[in-house]
């Protein structure tokens, strides 16, 4: 305020402190430098950077180690022998009922992973357990680093089936998004149509913002 | 003051400024800084223009044109067009059968979709500079043809469970603004109250039939639950589709037809200062698709959807108001700054560099009233879905009423089965655009990958008509006819090799290269062998369509042998019998 009265001021006048004449130029150059940095800020053409509330590769890790170890630790499992008569184990890929798209090579992932970590461990000899994948399947999943080989001659055989099925609660409001994510797996013997093992993963996921914006 | 200095719809106004000053010297330097500004403007602020030559191939059945309009800007831009983008080409790869190319783009538009607060970073740059800045997210009903066009692409490769992740995605609750049905008057009634856009609307259930009809029936494929909810939704909120949603729900056909017709409307800027947007129509009408299975008349199925009236309801459309309040305040700053730019007096010279920025600051609101009037080009103005009892391979005959009356011919079609049906994807045009003869046409002009190796026929870059990928099992087929005897597949891989044929759609990596020719067949100038998605429009264009003979370049297949004659009786032994 007090600077546009001086500079009113001194429009009609004959003269004005340089220190005035300069603030102007300053305010001008100031004006020019902010509208220029709107545009160069506004004009940016940077691409969108996704936020999702889907489930991630972080989720796949955590969600199998912990299936992995429920698993192991199940009555059914530790009740068994080496020398019982071996479970063969057929993975099925996993239902997916959640409002997320998962690509079939990335179905197989949720099984074959946890396959992976618990023939990593002395599970399979201490508790004659083998585990397989169908024959058509194979070839999706075979390149899988740390993939172990399975057992010759046992895949046309199997005595059990391991599944999967997630499921996915959606919110989505002016908020932001939510999915809440039940990740179920089943073990079950194919004789007599057991549950021989059942546990699920949980995960909720929120991303805040306009959904439609 | 102001009906001088500026004039209320120049947008970059500084032909405005007073006759006077134009000749004084101070309005050359004024001038100069004015164009000058006005150019930076326009340079880095207009919004990316549309791509016309992409659209009119698109709109001439030139899909695979349409994808190399757009390839470049999809693969390699990353900015506020990456969602339009993935779209356009997604869209473009499903009507011309590439699944591979489509589901590339679809699912990263399908992740870029599902994302929340996209623009929430954006909104200032937005008011001062342009609505373009924002990243394009589409109104909420292009976001539904967008989930909608991604479970298509699952349904295609019959992944039931991901297409009904995808539609589910699409039935999204609506803004209702109740009483204020128009843009006009929900922005009005905004300008008088900032939070009404906030909070003076209820959210409603989606009327997205066609979204409830899909995932019905995804869901019921699947195994997941919803399935009766959905049918129950769609006949509730469409009664004249229950007996479409009775016979989805009964499962009691093996193919199912999706058919896109028409021009979807065209977004356009009015208003002052062009500062609304609305969807006007292109192609009109709700005439049935007229479908005659084997010649033996036709019935006729009603429409499904029609975009038209999705983008001209108010529900499925959003942010009116900001564009008109920056209309507004870009007005106060235009006119400011011409003030000062344009007045006599001494220090002429600091006054113009602050009227300048004045300017400058007003001239970026003001372009920025301008609406955003980027949208997805490629929609179809309707949509009908066709189920289908064939039984067996049959001809089926598709027009709309009211459109070419050529229509578009499936010869010989596959059927799925009740459990696991076939779906077809036919994107169709209206009288705007030519019609080709492929579509039309009956005749089967080139073996290939779903029909396997007619009889007595041999690869193209021979002399054949066959475009089959090179295999074990082709090379056999060729030999038994005549063709390559001795040889082995390494030395059909080598011919192709030696032509600079690529198998497979895209099967090049080409970084940084917009038109990747390795996308287009070779019959079409392209360097990839590949049979696109079979019963796809590009499909039809591919193998109905009688090409000129290939003209080889290099001495290894130019002087290649051609047919030898089949040796006595070979031809009449059964296919089993051959070795």
């Amino acid at each position: 305020m007090i600077r546009r009265t001086g500079r009113a001021e001194a429009l009609p006048g004959a003269g004005r402190p340089a220190r005035d004449h300069a603030s102007r130029w300053r305010l001008g150059g100031l004006a020019c430098i902010l509208s220029a940095g709107a545009l160069l800020v506004g004009c940016a053409r940077g691409g969108p950077a996704p936020a999702t509330s889907f489930l991630r590769s972080v989720d796949l890790v955590d969600m199998t180690d912990r299936m992995g170890e429920s698993l192991s630790a199940s009555p059914a499992v530790a009740a068994r022998a080496a020398t019982d008569a071996p479970w063969i184990v057929s993975l099925s890929r996993l239902s997916n009922f959640t409002n997320q798209i998962i690509a079939e090579g990335e179905k197989w992932l949720y099984l074959v992973r946890l396959r992976s970590q618990l023939a990593q461990t002395d599970l399979s000899q201490e508790r004659a357990i083998a585990w397989i994948i169908p024959a058509d399947r194979w070839r999706l999943v075979h390149q899988e680093p740390g993939l172990p080989p399975e057992p010759y001659g046992v895949r046309a055989d199997p005595t059990h089936v391991l599944t999967a099925e997630f499921h996915a609660l959606t919110h989505t409001g002016a908020a932001g998004r939510s999915d809440a994510y039940l990740c179920a797996y089943h073990l079950l013997d194919l004789s007599d149509g057991r549950l021989v093992w059942e546990d699920a993963w949980e995960v909720k996921r929120t991303i805040h913002g306009r959904t439609w914006d | 003051m102001g009906g001088q200095a500026h004039h209320p719809r120049a947008d970059l106004g500084l032909t405005t400024v007073t006759p006077a000053a134009c000749h004084s010297g101070r309005s050359r330097v004024r001038s100069g800084i004015a164009a000058a500004l006005a150019g930076l403007l326009s340079i880095a602020c207009q919004s990316a223009p549309r791509n016309l030559d992409a659209i009119s191939a698109y709109y001439r059945y030139d899909f695979h044109l349409a994808r190399e309009g757009v390839r470049g800007d999809a693969r390699l831009r990353d900015d506020g067009q990456t969602i339009l983008n993935l779209h356009r080409l997604g869209a473009a790869a499903l009507a011309d059968g590439d699944l591979d190319e489509a589901e590339t783009m679809l699912r990263r538009l399908f992740e870029l979709l599902s994302t929340a607060g996209l623009n929430q970073d954006r909104t200032t740059a937005a008011v001062l500079v342009h609505e373009g800045v924002r990243i394009w997210k589409g109104e909420p009903f292009e976001q539904a043809l967008a989930y909608y066009h991604v479970s298509l692409l699952y349904m295609l490769r019959g992944d039931w469970e991901n297409a009904r992740a995808a539609i589910a995605n699409a039935l999204f609750r609506l803004t209702d603004f109740g009483e204020y049905r128009t843009k006009e008057t929900v922005a009005r009634r905004a300008a008088g109250d900032d939070t009404f856009l906030d909070r003076g609307y209820t959210a409603v259930d989606t009327d997205f039939t066609l979204g409830f009809l899909l995932l019905g029936l995804a869901a019921d494929i699947a195994g997941a639950a919803g399935a009766p909810e959905a049918f129950a939704a769609a006949r509730s909120m469409d009664p004249g589709l229950t007996d479409l949603a009775d016979t989805l729900e009964a499962r009691t056909f093996d193919t199912l037809l999706v058919v896109e017709f028409g021009k979807g409307p065209t977004k356009i800027a009015y208003g002052p200062d062009d500062a609304l947007s609305r969807f006007e129509p292109q192609d009109r009408g709700r005439g049935p698709l007229l479908v005659d299975i084997d010649d033996a008349g036709a019935r006729t199925v009603p429409t499904v959807l029609d975009v038209n009236r999705m983008a001209a309801d108010h529900r499925w459309n959003a942010f009116e108001d900001v564009r008109r309040a920056k209309s507004i305040l870009g007005d106060l700053f235009m006119t400011g700054g011409l003030i000062v730019a344009t007045a006599d007096g001494r220090r002429a010279g600091e006054r113009v560099l602050i009227g300048a920025g004045m300017v400058l600051a007003g001239l970026l609101t003001k372009s920025g009233a301008r609406a955003d009037t980027r949208y997805f080009e490629f929609a179809p103005q309707r949509v009908y879905l066709v189920p289908l009892r064939l039984g067996t391979p049959k001809d089926v005959l598709l027009r709309v009423q009211g459109g070419p009356a050529s229509g578009y011919r499936l010869p010989d079609l596959q059927p799925g089965t009740f459990s696991r049906p076939r779906v077809i994807y036919a994107r169709m045009h209206g009288h705007g655009s030519p019609q080709p003869p492929w579509l039309a046409a009956r005749s089967l002009q080139h073996g290939n990958d779903h029909t396997g190796v007619r009889p007595g026929d041999g690869p193209w870059i021979l002399g054949g008509s066959d475009l089959s990928t090179p295999s074990g099992e082709t090379l056999s087929a060729y030999q038994r006819h005549g063709w390559l005897r001795g040889a082995a597949l390494h030395d059909l891989e080598s011919m192709y090799a030696a032509e600079e044929i690529l198998i497979g759609a895209g099967a090049e990596h080409r970084p940084g290269v917009l038109r990747n020719p390795s996308f287009r067949h070779i019959v079409e100038g392209g360097t990839g062998l590949f049979t696109p998605h079979p019963d796809s429009m590009g499909y039809k264009r591919v193998m109905y369509t009688p090409h000129a003979a290939f003209r080889a370049r290099s001495p290894l297949v130019r002087n290649a042998p051609r047919r030898d004659p089949p040796p006595p009786n070979e031809e009449r032994l059964p296919e089993s019998m051959h070795p």
